[in-house]
């Protein structure tokens, strides 16, 4: 008589993912225990990346800490220069002119569609679906050129900076933009099309690795995770910082907290950040784009941070100051790192064929975990 | 924004030379003496005038003196955020757990352990040095980010323990 799954078991077989998986995303490694098919147990091990960028803040004065940033989340630079940006700002008390408002706005919502189209590519390549890796990185390049276009760089941009942006927007620049957003409103259709309409896909993310709200909450999941588990909560909404408080926008919510939620979070994201930026080309005013900086930069005593949603989430800078030329401490908030720290419970139970699933699902980028 | 009336229902629980009200903008900062530290965040968790369900992060830094820490919470249903500020000493930087009450500080805890040694009574990994690393390599030695932390190369880089000949 053949025996049933129940009566065979194969417990405490240990398996390492990574740290050179790919698809960890970066170097992560993931100790996971198995019975089986299904997960025992799992533990994140990271830090592999780590480079002390807190540390080397310390050494440094505050305007030469912008290009360290850009090494956290790489995939959203911008979004980093940003977020450090606001804190030296807050700390020393600048305020930054409407027009550079509106561009930082513009470039780091266009990062944000280069990052969600990044996360639309490998994540599809993670289920299986290798055709929408090739079609989502097309599309990510042309962003990418839009965003050269402008600073300078592909992927390390060291373009915002405290006071403002250094540079106004080139000559062209919102034609260009414009042609790229024509052609991505279709591409990204397409796109869909091929994920979210194909059975196997949703059989692979529908139900799979499902997040209550109240877990959501309790493991301080920003982002898209929790917006994937039904809760609204978006910086850009509830502490409108720049000019996001002008712009109309929605905050698309999905309430069933599985990885298809996440994954239509952030594709409706695209759409949003599309009418962000063609919403700032038609308000933006004219004007100085950089406040006036003095040379050498001394902020007063204090504590500041800085909270900016990120495409990952939350990203929040703190920062104190002891009057000197350098800051005492610079924190970071990787919203990352947080959700990586859900992956024992989130992994307890599911089968390891839905490990990678999910493990994409929460869009980590290690270098802004490991700091 | 936190009421006038929750303040009050505060001060009335925690004496003045424990805790002192601040207010940044719109935002309570709550200077608390660490002994007070866990009462006060079992009060927030389940005040319904505070509501602080969400920790949106935990660090230290520094001084010199002590190692400050600084809490941030959210709370989802009422839209406020507050800071708690504590003090632990140098000598013995120890410090309340509150992964029981908000389970995802778990890995905010253990960085402030790994970069400034400062211990949280209660964590589950309380006193296992090696499962509280979690960015450094777990047989380290030394909490880095303390300004008077020494780096001395062991001659491997890829390895941990740093031998002082």
């Amino acid at each position: 008589m053949p025996l049933t799954s129940t009566e065979i078991s194969s417990p405490g077989m240990t398996i390492n993912m990574g740290p050179q998986h790919p698809s960890t995303h970066g170097v992560l490694r993931l100790l996971v225990e198995l019975d089986g098919e299904v997960v025992h147990s799992c533990r994140p091990v990271i830090g592999y990346l780590h480079r002390g960028l807190e540390k080397m803040f310390e050494a440094r004065p505050y305007r030469q800490c912008i290009p360290f940033t850009d090494r956290l989340d790489y995939l959203a630079a911008l979004n980093n220069n940003l977020a450090i940006s606001q804190a030296v700002e807050r700390v020393g008390n600048i305020t930054v002119p409407e027009r550079a408002q509106y561009i930082r706005v513009m470039l780091c919502e266009m990062n944000r569609i280069a990052s969600h189209l990044v996360f639309l590519g490998t994540y599809a390549t993670d289920i299986g679906a290798t055709t929408v890796f090739l079609y989502a990185f097309r599309d990510r390049e042309k962003m990418l050129d839009l965003l050269e276009m402008m600073t300078g760089a592909r992927l390390t941009y060291n373009w915002i900076r405290p006071g403002g942006v250094p540079t106004d927007l080139p000559e062209g620049f919102e034609k260009a933009v414009r042609s790229v957003f024509e052609e991505l409103k279709v591409t990204l259709d397409e796109n869909n099309r091929l994920l979210t309409g194909n059975r196997i896909f949703r059989v692979r993310t529908e139900g799979i690795g499902v997040i209550s709200k109240e877990q959501a909450i309790a493991w301080g999941s920003t982002g898209p995770v929790i917006r994937g588990s039904g809760v609204p909560y978006d910086i850009r909404k509830i502490a409108p910082y720049e000019v996001y408080d002008r712009l109309d926008f929605d905050v698309p919510v999905f309430d069933q907290g599985d990885c298809m939620a996440r994954y239509l979070v952030r594709i409706e994201e695209i759409r949003q950040s599309m009418r962000i930026v063609e919403q700032c080309f038609k308000d933006m005013p004219d004007g100085e784009i950089m406040t006036k900086m003095p040379k050498i930069f001394r902020p007063p005593a204090g504590e500041a941070y800085s909270r900016t949603e990120s495409p990952r989430g939350e990203l929040s800078f703190f920062m104190v100051s002891d009057g000197s030329l350098n800051p005492v401490r610079v924190h970071v908030r990787a919203p990352s790192f947080i959700h990586l720290s859900m992956l024992p419970d989130l992994l307890k139970g599911v089968k390891v064929a839905d490990v990678i699933a999910i493990l994409g699902s929460l869009d980590t980028v290690l270098g802004e975990v490991d700091r | 924004m936190p009421t006038p009336e929750a303040i009050s229902k505060l001060q009335q629980l925690f004496s003045e030379d424990q805790l002192k009200v601040d207010w940044a903008g719109k935002e309570l900062i709550l200077n608390v003496e660490s002994d007070s530290f866990k009462n006060l965040c079992t009060f927030l968790r389940r005040d319904t005038d505070f509501d602080c369900d969400f920790l949106a992060d935990i660090t230290s830094w520094d001084t010199g003196v002590s190692f400050p820490l600084w809490y941030r919470f959210h709370s989802m249903s009422l839209n406020h955020t507050v800071i708690i500020r504590t003090n632990v000493s140098r000598d013995n930087p120890i410090i309340a757990t509150v992964t029981d009450i908000w389970p995802g500080a778990d890995w905010l805890e253990r960085e402030c352990f790994d970069m400034y040694g400062i211990d949280f009574e209660g964590h589950p990994f309380q006193g296992d040095l090696a499962q509280m690393r979690i960015l450094m390599p777990k047989d380290w030695d030394g909490f880095p980010f303390r300004k008077d932390y020494e780096p001395v190369f062991s001659g491997d880089p890829l390895h941990g323990p740093q031998e002082r000949n």
